[in-house]
């Protein structure tokens, strides 16, 4: 003791005292401090361009600048069932493209559901090679799995038809409800969504304790019922998360239905909503913008629909740090390699036949023309190939930096919005009954709903207004739109993995005074490296093919889709298969180095070893 | 109920500055040193532009330019311009950024640069689509007009059409169809609106690209509506449309009714390169496409230029401005590129210096001289492209045989882009096309 007195605290100052331990008590808590700040940083970032969306979809045409407030025009004149205008621009649209999300939904689910299975599950042979393959046709472009469709099956038994390439070799003409319409716009899409099912549902099948199926088996339980009572609820968490991807990502997919919808008139909603927001020089975007709002609040219900399920007491932890068994289904000595090599070939028609497609239409004169055998101008040419000058692959200086601007967004991207989202898919999972968690949650998942057309215009505004219009501050428009816009894909990823992640793994580090940062690295990643690797993998792959996000943002050499675009333009269209090829080479290739370095790779999320 | 409120405050907020920021009140001015400097441009010679605007760049700056074509961009006007800017400071290296964007983005992105006054956005801009341009860079005086001097006083140019907006060339979307195996025969225009041909027009989505919006606007003029009404009544027993339905337009029935029915038949393509590509493979088709695009379909045994019939040149032109017409009614669309400065530009004089040199040099627009279908407001820069199909003597290509605008503009009637009709008229008309193509 000193001798002097201790100061007796005023109840203000205790007041004050307790409110301050009671807020580092609150911001220890890793959990509580990313919730916080990721709060305040994605409502701040949400808020941008909802505002925008909200003030374009209640304001009038005006030419330049923002217009007046039209009481609602813009909504009467979408949602008027009397009128012809709005049925062929909405309502039809919107019926057809509800059909298209709800077949792509239940194509990407029984494709890639049950991938997983058969390589989780099984005994299937050929599981490495179908593992790798699988993911090929999410790492392409959409558009290039439609043009791969129409290339092969359109023929003359379609009204805007000619002979194909199954009818060259056949003599079969397809009929035109295969080539075009809401089967093969659903089939492309769900195909393209099928690795998000097959890595969602592989990543809990591979880590699913089977103790509970088999306790199932000793209670004498059929078989086939044990998989619909046991297996398929512990499915739940990727079945919902699917759909909403799925479902979401289809209702505003515009390219697959441009190139299979458009030849015979058959519009959906974002191939509708597309148009009104760019076309007619911006006269009808208000009725795009409330068409966006439409498509945002479908999200919204997906979303809360989740959220439910994400919430509520049907969550089931499937990585126990108990028992690691995984019991697999004897297909049988023959079965085995019968049903492997089945599924290969089908994963090879689809992953591997659009990048031989691609290579073979780089080779040729004219588009889908092979009469004159094959050149290989568009890749080593020296000397222009088009009227633009453009020289082949290997020598075009655009090209090339149009390319390297395409992976350093991406690698940027997939950096920020694979940490992010981990970080938010980590607090997310640890406080899940919390409000805060839900409204994070929720933030995080937000701009994936939004189209990404009205995304790019909203912050090219904001980067106007900053002054962010060239160099480097471009750059940094895109990451943090493409951070923004890719954020859902980690954060989803990282929270499935988390879920399935009993608080006992960490509680032991906890109890053993291992810091935070810590028990992520040295506990929590490594146990789900794969999911969370796939949540870095998932943004570098979707920046590595966007166009839309970036239509507004930077000029026609900033990534290698927009200066395709320009390739497009130009009528140069075996240059541009070029680039496409060399596009999915490259996600391809990072995939691998990823899987070198770091030991894990999308696939082997899923267990294809 | 108190964070509602001030969530609700900071929205209120948030969208009033946006909208302050953007709507402001008054007449618009462009920035008076730019509008001084461009005045004073358009006196000067080429030479002397050059030497102004290698100053005004030093050896660091750069003149943006936003356009819709790509071949502003080409290597053979890139490297003219800095050569000439050499010319008065060899430190210049790379003094040209050249973007290109599609026109339902160019105006979108040149008014929000306006709006925010941004100096550092483009500086100068190759347009097309007169309605966007009237409305939006026109009528609110956000564009600044120029005329190079060179070419106010070039032979042939009609200053008064083409000088403001300046116009550098004119471009030209015409009817094609695929001969192969068919004896088809479009001789009137009217042919195309038949139901026969219901999936079968090949051409760009009106909504993709406003020129072809424009085109089915200028329709309605008076001089377009007597022309579709004279071929009209020759293709009457060949026709199968109803011209009752359209009755309540009175004597614009005819373009209203060839409206509908082109937009029933046609099959909307994201861009003209597609739709000639699909025209190319697919005999017994129609193409409504921008004619140079002809060009890109390369000869195979399978696909050939030779199968590919302009309407208006017929299969056997032979490339002489005698010759008629192959086709009653409108051979095609005529629509423009127009030159424009941005009204708050630092690099007025290299703008000026850039535009010039486009439109009046021959070596700099012979990125555009080769192609068929491109006519530049300066007919002496041109190339002679009316035996463009010979093949030594022979005729091998006639539908490549592209004769002078003044043949397009004469004989085959085509329909020319007048922004300041199509400005005036197209809110009259452009809700009886969206519901067309909604029908669709």
């Amino acid at each position: 003791m000193s001798g002097t007195q201790t100061k007796e605290r005023t109840p203000f100052q205790k007041a004050i005292k307790r409110g301050a331990n009671g807020v580092i008590t609150f911001f220890g808590v890793p959990a509580n401090t990313i919730l916080v700040f990721f709060g305040v940083v994605l409502l701040l970032l949400n808020a941008f361009p909802i505002i925008q969306l909200l003030i374009k979809s209640l304001t009038g045409y005006a030419y330049v600048g923002e217009g007046e407030w039209n009481n609602f025009a813009n909504f009467v004149k979408v949602f008027d069932w009397t009128n012809e205008t709005s049925i062929g621009n909405f309502w039809k649209p919107f019926g057809r493209s509800l059909l298209v999300s709800s077949l792509a939904c239940l194509f990407s689910i029984i494709l890639g559901g049950g991938t997983a299975f058969l390589i989780a599950r099984t005994n299937m042979k050929l599981k490495k090679v179908i593992s790798v393959l699988f993911i090929f046709p999410y790492i392409m472009p959409q558009w290039t799995l439609a043009l791969f469709w129409k290339n092969m099956f359109i023929s003359t038994a379609c009204s805007a038809g000619h002979v194909g390439e199954f009818q060259a070799l056949t003599g079969i003409a397809m009929p035109e409800w295969w080539v075009y319409g809401a089967f093969p716009i659903a089939l492309m899409l769900g195909l393209h969504y099928a690795p998000f099912a097959y890595i969602l549902f592989g990543g809990v099948l591979q880590n699913m304790d089977s103790n509970l199926e088999e306790a199932a088996t000793i209670l004498g339980i059929p078989k086939i019922k044990s998989f619909f009572k046991v297996t398929i609820p512990l499915l739940k968490p990727a079945l919902f998360s699917t759909i909403l991807l799925v479902f979401s990502s289809a209702m505003s997919s515009y390219s697959v239905a441009s190139e299979l919808g458009n030849p015979v008139n058959y519009f959906v909603f974002a191939t509708k909503m597309q148009s009104l927001l760019s076309g007619s020089g911006g006269r009808n975007a208000g009725q795009g913008y409330v068409m966006a709002i439409v498509l945002i609040l479908i999200g919204v219900i997906m979303l809360v629909m989740n959220q439910i399920q994400t919430g509520s007491r049907k969550q089931f932890t499937t990585v126990t740090g108990k028992s690691g068994q995984i019991s697999k289904g004897n297909l049988g000595s023959v079965g085995k390699w019968v049903v492997g090599v089945v599924v290969l070939i089908l994963v090879l028609f689809f992953a591997v036949g659009p990048m031989v497609s691609f290579f073979l239409e780089s080779l040729l004169p004219n588009s889908g023309d092979f009469s004159s055998g094959l050149t290989f101008k568009a890749w080593i040419s020296k000397t222009p190939i088009s009227t633009n000058d453009f020289v082949g692959f290997f020598f075009e200086p655009k090209l090339r930096g149009a390319l390297w601007g395409s992976v350093k967004i991406s690698l940027l991207c997939s950096l920020c919005a694979g940490l992010f989202g981990l970080l938010i898919g980590y607090a997310v999972a640890k406080k899940r009954k919390s409000k805060a968690a839900g409204f994070v949650n929720g933030l995080a998942f937000f701009p994936y709903l939004m189209p990404s057309l009205a995304l790019s215009l909203c912050f090219y505004l904001m980067g106007l207004k900053l002054g962010w219009v060239t160099g480097a501050a471009v750059v940094i428009l895109a990451v943090i739109v493409g951070t923004i816009k890719y954020i859902p894909m980690a954060s989803r990823s990282s929270l499935n993995a988390m879920l399935q992640l009993s608080n006992e793994i960490e509680e032991a580090g906890v109890i053993m005074n291992v810091p935070w940062w810590k028990r992520m690295l040295r506990i929590v990643f490594p146990i789900q490296k794969a999911a969370f690797i796939s949540g870095f993998l998932l943004p570098f792959i979707s920046c590595m093919r966007e166009y839309d996000l970036f239509v507004f943002i930077g000029n026609d050499q900033l990534t290698l889709t927009k200066f395709m675009f320009q390739l497009e333009a130009d009528g140069c269209p075996a240059l541009e298969n070029a680039a496409n090829f060399a596009l999915i080479v490259i996600i391809l290739v990072v995939n691998w180095i990823v899987t070198l370095t770091t030991g894990a790779s999308i696939d082997k999320g899923v267990g294809g070893k | 109920m108190k964070k509602n409120n001030l969530l609700f405050a900071a929205a209120a907020v948030t969208m009033l500055s946006g909208l302050t920021a953007c709507g402001g009140g008054g007449k618009f001015s462009p920035d008076a040193k730019v509008t001084e400097a461009i005045a004073e441009a358009q006196t000067l010679t080429q030479d002397k532009l050059f030497e102004k605007a290698a100053a005004e760049l030093g050896t660091t700056g750069q003149l943006k330019v936003l356009a819709t074509t790509s071949r502003g961009g080409k290597d053979a006007v890139k490297n003219l311009f800095i050569e000439k800017l050499q010319a008065y400071n060899a430190g210049i290296k790379d003094p040209l950024k050249y973007d290109t964007v599609v026109d339902g983005v160019i105006y979108t992105q040149l008014t929000e640069e306006i709006n925010a006054k941004a100096t550092n956005g483009y500086d100068c801009a190759v347009l097309q689509d007169g309605y966007q341009l009237q409305k939006k860079g026109l009528d609110t005086n956000y564009f600044v007009n120029f005329m190079p001097k060179e070419w106010k006083e070039g032979a042939g140019v009609n200053v008064a059409q083409d000088g403001n907006p300046m116009t550098l060339q004119y471009n030209f979307k015409t009817w094609m169809y695929n001969t192969k195996g068919t004896d088809m025969v479009i001789d009137n225009v009217w042919d195309i609106t038949h139901s026969k041909y219901k999936g079968k027009i090949d051409t760009m989505n009106p909504t993709n690209e406003n020129v072809n919006m424009d085109w089915l606007i200028q329709l309605t003029s008076d001089d377009q509506v007597a022309a579709l009404k004279a071929a009209y009544e020759s293709s009457k027993a060949d026709t199968d449309v109803d011209l009752t339905k359209y009755e309540s337009k009175g004597e614009k029935k005819y373009a209203y009714a060839f409206i509908d029915r082109f937009i029933e038949n046609a099959v909307f393509y994201d861009d003209d390169g597609k739709a000639v590509a699909h025209l190319s493979q697919t005999p017994g088709n129609i193409g409504w496409i921008v004619y140079s695009k002809l060009l890109k379909v390369e000869e195979t045994e399978a696909i050939s230029k030779k199968d590919i019939v302009v309407a208006s040149l017929g299969s056997t032109f032979t490339g002489e401005s005698s010759l008629d017409s192959a086709l009653e009614g409108f051979g095609g669309f005529m629509y423009k590129h127009y030159l424009q400065v941005m009204p708050f530009t630092t690099h007025p004089y290299a703008s000026a210096a850039f535009l010039s040199l486009i439109s009046t040099n021959a070596t700099a627009y012979s990125v555009w001289a080769g192609d068929v279908g491109d006519y530049p407001s300066l007919p002496g820069i041109n190339k002679d492209r009316s035996h463009g199909g010979y093949v030594g003597e022979v005729n091998t290509y006639p539908c490549l045989n592209d004769p002078d605008s003044n043949w397009w503009l004469n004989k085959a009637k085509a329909v020319v882009e007048t922004p300041s009709f199509i400005g005036a008229n197209y809110d009259s008309v452009i809700d009886f096309i969206d519901a067309a193509i909604a029908k669709k």
